[in-house]
């Protein structure tokens, strides 16, 4: 199913909808028809009735009041009409009724059209009869004014007649007062008519002079500009006393089609208005026989066969020469002193005296040349000389009838109304005469302006016209195109230069917005959005090359040797750290344990050195008086045992052999009591000391350094009972003995360079006089030395290597002396196996960094 | 409880380090020396204890090994019932200590002259670098100089480097170390008197 796009809205209708279904705004575009309301009205068919009537309330007051009076005087002229039909002689039409010359019918042969016009339309001058029944055409008027509707009821077979244009004759660019056979004089009939209403003196009734209608065109600009600003409700009565400015003729349509107000409509209407009544009273067959020449224009009295052939000098009237011309001066007013001198078409733009009914208020102004005779309109030729304002009220073509051509604004603001340069449009072709012909047809296509849309609506709401379809105009305001300045809807392309129906298009390509709101396929799709090549066909086969394949495979290979065993050369490395390890063993077993089950003392004792730690210490063991109580700590761990017992055993040695102290012993580990005990009854086995009487045990310190510095500050309080559970503060080696200074002197046996620095930090302020010795292992020697050097240490023996010193002093040999060569021999090895292994190492070592590297 | 023994811990602490200062508070001084006594004879206790339990499990838990844990749980409890029975100056619990600790001390002592003389010697194919080859060379260098040949010292080796050695770089070195030492000493009683650290537990 077709759809069309609101393009207002978005919203998707029918293809054949006019009017959305959600916003109720026009689908199609503005300048686009109604359905069947463009469509001219064919051949036999009855036009569409209108009612007018309910638009009566919406009137002006002074059309309604023409209207009322028209009804007052139609009873009069009726029977007027039926005296005047009696009379024989022919008299000028009495009828003051500025519509007279809008009461054209089809039928009506004998309708008094000016010459002028006739040219103008392109059609032959018809000669006038004089002697018309007055009646005939007072009948004319009175439909006319009263609204009624015997124009509907025009024969159709007549307006069929008038509506077949003849091609021939419109392509012809003669025009018709060129032709020889012309004999009407149409020489200049209005500007001749004009110009004798000037010289004609003043009628009976003085009237107020009148602009001429050669008014400049900057004035009428102005006039039509001011019809175009000025709203329909904004006009105001001094607008209307204030504008005297002369109207131009070609406003004329606008003002007759404009029912807004009586201030919109020119003053000179208006004056020809209300002079009407006057023209009714004050004129009399009489006069109207004595002034004939100067009452009547000469278009008129061109209808006689004298005039005629004498008006056929001139090609176009003055009045249209000078339009747009200069201003000239206004011609009196006395020129319409009586009914008789207005022209018909003059009196066809006149304001009708009765309010026009629906088709009249939306009707152009142009004079009804369904009027003339439809021989006479197919003879005539076009003239190529029409003005172009002629041209602009050219109506559309009936196929082009979209955009009706009633317009208020200024024709130049229309570039789709105005004419082509190059092709100058007849303003009156045989189209408008069958248009005109059709009028309530095409003028109910015709969109009427916002003013008359709004009183249609307002007078349809009111005479609940629900039912009814709405007209064209009528939903004018609720389009939202229509909120687009004039001028921008005038810019819009006329639907007629787009030749395509939104309705039956499929394409969905409506413009949604702007000033091309609602028209399809103007902006063309462009063709840089399209593809201009066939897509590239690729191919989901992979193609591989050899390369690809190459680098896949070892790919494939580098993966699988990931997961491939490697066998592991931990075991050599394993078995040569065993065979390194079994042989650093036996060697050092071999060369030590050999040299030293050899008890062989080849090596030189290391020699003594003077002032040294061992010297200070064998003067410290020297000074220390006969039997004086001595201190003696054992601090060390079994496994340092034989080290501690072959240091200490010849200072303790030296000193219980010469100054045969008393020995108190103490221990700060918790098996430096049996150890005590095993030197005691040991190396110093020889020294015969007995337990409680040369020396006592008094056992484990615990606690550390707070034991010692407790032991150091109260000695019996710390330590009451030995090692055995007994008082040994009363024994004969702890004789005297109460603290800590007491003792001639403290021997500590440690291994360790932190319980040197106990004893030395606790013990050394506490112990006053009492010396320091520290015998200790090699390991813990260099960290005693700075206690030592700084005097808190009194002696050192270190190692080995100062108990042989001390042997040397004592010149007695002893364990140290016996382990010398053992301890020099395995001394020496060991550097050399550092050394030799050490190269080993290296080269090895770069061998396997190399070789790794190699296998990186 | 925790803010009490902090507070107990801080009020011992500087009660103990104004005793060094105040002769007056000598007397309180001492008998909290003499507690801390107690309580590490006590911790020692304790700490048998512990051995016992952790060798038990192991025991009912047949686990490996549990062979020597069930023979150390033996000779822990014959030791303590002999030295209660017959007292540590019997010759058959020194014997029991000559024949059996040092011996097996002294062994591991030995072990370790191998192991330390087997890193040297793979010291270089472990690490190549210049520390590594001082630290060697120093080392080779001290076993030369406290060592002596049959036929005499090695003069310049014992005369001049050794003595230079340990007068020189091993005295400075200690000194050093104990300067650390004794900051470090000051440094944790400081903030275990101000409760910073904890070391008895009261996190």
């Amino acid at each position: 199913m077709d759809t069309i796009k609101c393009p207002v809205c978005g919203e998707l209708n029918p293809a054949d909808a006019e009017f959305c279904q959600n916003c109720t705004s026009r689908l199609a575009p503005l300048t686009g028809s109604l359905k069947g309301e463009g469509a001219p009205i064919q051949p036999g068919q009855i036009p569409t009735k209108k009612v007018t009537a309910e638009l009566e309330p919406i009137l002006p007051q002074w059309l309604r009041d023409a209207r009322e009076k028209a009804r007052q005087s139609a009873s009069e002229d009726s029977s007027a009409s039926s005296l005047s039909a009696d009379s024989p002689t022919p008299t000028v039409p009495s009828t003051p009724d500025l519509l007279a010359g809008l009461t054209s019918q089809g039928n009506d042969e004998e309708e008094e059209v000016p010459d002028w016009l006739v040219s103008l339309t392109g059609n032959t001058p018809v000669q006038k009869k004089m002697n018309e029944p007055e009646a005939e055409d007072t009948q004319q008027v009175k439909w006319v004014e009263l609204g009624g509707h015997e124009d509907s009821e025009e024969p159709i077979s007549s307006i069929g007649a008038t509506q077949t244009p003849s091609k021939s004759s419109v392509e012809n660019t003669t025009p018709s007062w060129m032709m020889p056979q012309e004999p009407a004089p149409e020489k200049d009939e209005l500007a001749a008519w004009l110009s004798r209403a000037d010289q004609s003196p003043a009628p009976a009734q003085p009237i107020e002079p009148i602009p001429s209608a050669s008014a400049s065109s900057t004035e009428d600009l102005d006039w039509l500009k001011n019809l175009e600003s000025k709203p329909f409700a904004a006009a105001s009565t001094s607008e209307d006393q204030s504008s005297n400015q002369p109207k131009p003729f070609d406003s004329q349509p606008h003002s007759v089609t404009t029912p807004s107000s009586a201030s919109d409509v020119p003053d000179w209407l208006n004056n020809l208005q209300d002079q009407r009544s006057s023209f009714d009273e004050s004129i009399s067959p009489p006069a109207q026989e004595a002034q004939p020449a100067s009452s009547q224009p000469d278009w008129l009295q061109s209808n006689s066969p004298t005039q005629s052939e004498s008006s056929t000098q001139s090609e176009v009237p003055d009045w249209l020469k000078t339009f747009g011309q200069a201003p000239t001066a206004p011609e009196p007013s006395a020129s319409f002193s009586s009914s008789s001198d207005m022209p018909d078409w003059l009196k066809a733009a006149a304001p009708p005296s009765e309010a026009p009914n629906a088709a009249d208020l939306a009707r152009p102004s142009a004079p009804d040349i369904s009027s003339l005779p439809s021989q006479d309109i197919d003879k005539t030729p076009v003239a190529p000389e029409t003005p172009d304002w002629l041209s602009a009220l050219k109506p559309v073509e009936p196929e082009q009838q979209s955009v009706p051509t009633v317009n208020l604004e200024a024709p130049a603001f229309k570039p789709q109304e105005m004419p082509q340069p190059s092709e100058p449009t007849p303003a009156f072709t045989e189209d408008n005469l069958t248009a005109d012909a059709n009028a309530d047809a095409v003028f109910a296509s015709m969109q009427a302006p916002d003013w008359l849309t709004g009183a249609e609506s307002k007078s349809t709401d009111q005479s609940s016209s629900e039912t009814n379809p709405p007209l064209a105009g009528q939903t004018g305001q609720a389009i939202a195109p229509a909120e687009l300045p004039s001028w921008v809807q005038a810019m819009r392309p006329v639907e007629s230069a787009l030749p395509f129906s939104p309705a039956s298009s499929g394409d969905s390509s409506m413009e949604a917005g702007g000033p091309l709101a609602g028209l399809q396929n103007v902006l063309p799709s462009g063709s840089g959005f399209r593809l201009t090549t066939k897509p590239k066909a690729y191919s989901i086969k992979l193609t591989a090359t050899n390369e690809h394949q190459t680098q896949a495979a070892l790919l494939e290979q580098i993966l699988a040797a990931e997961t491939m065993p490697v066998p592991m050369k931990a075991a050599s490395v394993i078995m040569s750290q065993r065979v390194l390890r079994w042989a650093i063993t036996l060697l050092m077993i071999l060369f030590v344990g050999g040299i030293f089950f050899a008890g062989t003392q080849i090596f030189v004792a290391p020699a003594r050195v003077p002032n040294d730690q061992t010297e200070m210490a064998i003067s410290v063991a020297d000074k220390i008086p006969a039997g004086a109580p001595v201190l003696v700590v054992f601090d060390y761990e079994p496994s340092l045992s034989g080290e501690m017992q072959t240091v200490a055993e010849p200072y303790l040695n030296r000193l219980m052999l010469l100054k045969h102290p008393r020995l108190t012993i103490l221990s700060s580990s918790p098996t430096g009591s049996a150890l005590a005990e095993n030197f005691i009854s040991g190396p110093l086995a020889d020294r015969d000391y007995q337990r409680g009487k040369q020396y006592t045990d008094l056992g484990y310190l615990p606690g550390g350094l707070a034991g010692v510095y407790d032991f150091a500050q109260n000695p019996i309080a710390v330590m009451p009972f030995g090692a055995d559970g007994s008082q040994v503060w009363q024994t004969a080696p702890l004789q005297g003995v109460t603290h800590l200074s007491d003792f001639a002197a403290i021997i500590l046996l440690t291994d360790s360079a932190e319980a040197g620095r106990v004893w030395i930090e606790q013990a050394g302020p506490l112990r006053g006089n009492a010396s320091l010795v520290i015998v200790s292992s090699s390991q813990a020697g260099p960290m005693l030395m700075p206690y030592l050097a700084s005097g808190q240490v009194n002696g050192l023996i270190n190692g080995l290597n100062d108990a042989s010193k001390v042997e040397q002093a004592n010149g007695q040999a002893g364990l140290a002396r016996r382990y010398w060569d053992a301890y020099s021999v395995g001394l020496l090895l060991a550097a050399v196996m550092i050394l030799l292994g050490g190269l080993w190492s290296l080269v090895g070592g770069l061998q396997a960094r190399n070789a790794e590297k190699e296998e990186i | 409880m925790r803010y009490i023994a902090v507070a107990v811990a801080i009020v011992a602490g500087l009660i103990v380090l104004i005793g060094y200062f105040v002769p007056a508070v000598a007397g309180v001084q001492d008998v909290l020396l003499n507690w801390a006594i107690i309580l590490a004879g006590v911790a020692a206790l304790v700490g048998v204890f512990n051995l016992i339990s952790v060798h038990g499990d192991k025991i009912r838990r047949r686990e490996k090994g549990s062979v020597y844990s069930a023979i150390l749980l033996i000779c822990l409890f014959a030791s303590f019932i002999f030295g209660l029975a017959l007292g540590p100056d019997n010759p058959n619990m020194r014997l029991l200590v000559s024949a059996v600790i040092v011996p097996v001390e002294a062994t591991l002592m030995a072990l370790l002259a191998v192991t330390l003389l087997y890193a040297s010697i793979r010291l270089l194919r472990r690490r190549t670098d210049l520390m590594s080859i001082v630290f060697l060379l120093t080392a080779v260098l001290m076993l030369i100089a406290s060592a002596t040949l049959p036929f005499g010292e090695i003069s310049p080796l014992n005369d001049l480097v050794r003595p230079w050695f340990q007068q020189v770089l091993a005295l400075g070195g200690a000194r050093g170390i104990l300067i650390g030492v004794a900051l470090g000493t000051l440094t944790t009683g400081l903030r275990v008197l101000f409760g910073t650290d904890r070391p008895y537990g009261g996190n």
